[in-house]
């Protein structure tokens, strides 16, 4: 028979608690840990009068003070900043481990700061990792000589490589945000429209060049360009997005000047 | 549009045309010009656009608020012309800023 939960101490209760967990004074020193934050730090237990200041370290590179920062975060527990944030938390062993900090004041005595704590070593490395890929993805976009864009359901242009600036004929970052109809002369962006939203509902996740007859673009300047396209999709968590390669057939590989 | 030159902290110089309106950070991450991160998307809550405004360009682009002095704490190697690129908007006077990066966001 489990006893009442009144009747457990708060001590008791942050024992059992899964994440680290501190309680500090006004002045950062430790007056209790948790047996998990003692796991993170590599510690049998924490001494009276340790400070925060120890396991919390001051960077040398940049001019943060964990101390004012734990403060702070206390008086605002939703600020953006929590999200993207982290502070570096030093073991018994002198190892740095990135955590993700949560502060709170308790309720009936506001001198005192429970300083939840999360090892984001894995996290950080997940992250690291997508922005490298999204760093390679970027530069081979940006490099690449063919015109890359992307449309949303609404057929919005959300990305135009600098290739689809160029053969576009437009300012870097004009076609952002413009309907996808604007690079179609009039008599066929009805036909276009047709076509894309059949794409969208079609069970292929791409159709490439040479499944499709020449198309022709419309220039910012007014002019009609002949044009090759490959087209792909995907769903992501924010809706359908669509993007096409494109490339003008006179500069593409088949033309014998440019091929070496 | 105004043209700003992004010089990395090995001296490689990226010079791209900024839209008027848009922070320096957007439009090097538009541009993928390594060296800017913008991890929190220009909310002034992570220090990770960190750059360096040369003395002669503060004028134009302005100097941090309390907000984004604060956040700068959070980044490496700051120096008194440390500013948040997400924090600096382009303005048709600013054509022909330098900035310079430090050598990482993190």
């Amino acid at each position: 028979m489990s006893r009442p939960l009144d009747s457990i101490s708060a001590v008791s209760l942050l024992d059992g608690f899964p994440e680290p967990t501190l309680v500090m004074d006004a002045e950062g020193i430790i007056e209790y840990g948790n047996p998990a934050a003692a796991i993170l730090f590599g510690k049998e237990g924490f001494a009276a009068g340790e400070s925060i200041d120890a396991y919390i370290p001051e960077d040398e590179r940049s001019r943060l003070q964990p101390l004012v920062w734990l403060k702070r975060w206390a008086d605002s527990p939703t600020a953006p900043e929590l999200r993207h944030v982290h502070l570096n938390c030093k073991t018994a062993t002198g190892m740095q481990i990135p955590v993700q900090v949560r502060v709170g004041r308790l309720l009936d005595d506001p001198h005192r700061y429970v300083v939840m704590l999360q090892d984001i070593r894995e996290v950080q490395a997940r992250v690291q990792q997508t922005r490298e890929a999204h760093r390679l993805a970027a530069r081979m976009l940006a490099i690449s000589a063919d015109a890359i864009i992307a449309v949303d359901e609404s057929l919005t242009i959300v990305y135009a490589n600098p290739a689809a600036d160029r053969l576009f004929e437009a300012a870097a970052g004009q076609l952002q945000n413009q309907p996808l109809e604007h690079l179609l002369p009039e008599r066929f962006r009805s036909g276009h429209h047709k076509f894309m939203t059949a794409f969208a509902g079609d069970t292929r996740p791409a159709r490439l060049m040479g499944e499709r007859a020449t198309i022709v673009g419309l220039t910012a300047t007014g002019r009609e360009i002949p044009l090759e396209a490959s087209i792909a999709k995907i769903t992501t968590g924010s809706g359908l997005i669509m993007s096409a390669h494109l490339r003008s057939p006179r500069s593409g590989p088949d033309d014998a000047g440019t091929v070496r | 549009m105004v043209k700003i030159t992004y010089v990395e902290h090995n001296a490689t110089e990226h010079v791209i045309d900024v839209p008027v309106g848009i922070s320096l950070m957007q439009a090097a991450v538009n541009h993928a010009i390594p060296g800017i991160e913008g991890d929190c998307g220009g909310l002034c809550a992570c220090g990770t656009c960190h750059v360096y405004v040369p003395g002669e360009f503060v004028e134009l682009t302005g100097v941090a608020d309390e907000l984004e002095s604060g956040m700068l704490a959070f980044a490496f190697d700051t120096k008194p012309c440390s500013r948040l690129s997400c924090q600096i908007k382009a303005t048709a006077a600013m054509e022909g800023v330098r900035i310079l990066m430090p050598a990482r966001q993190y």
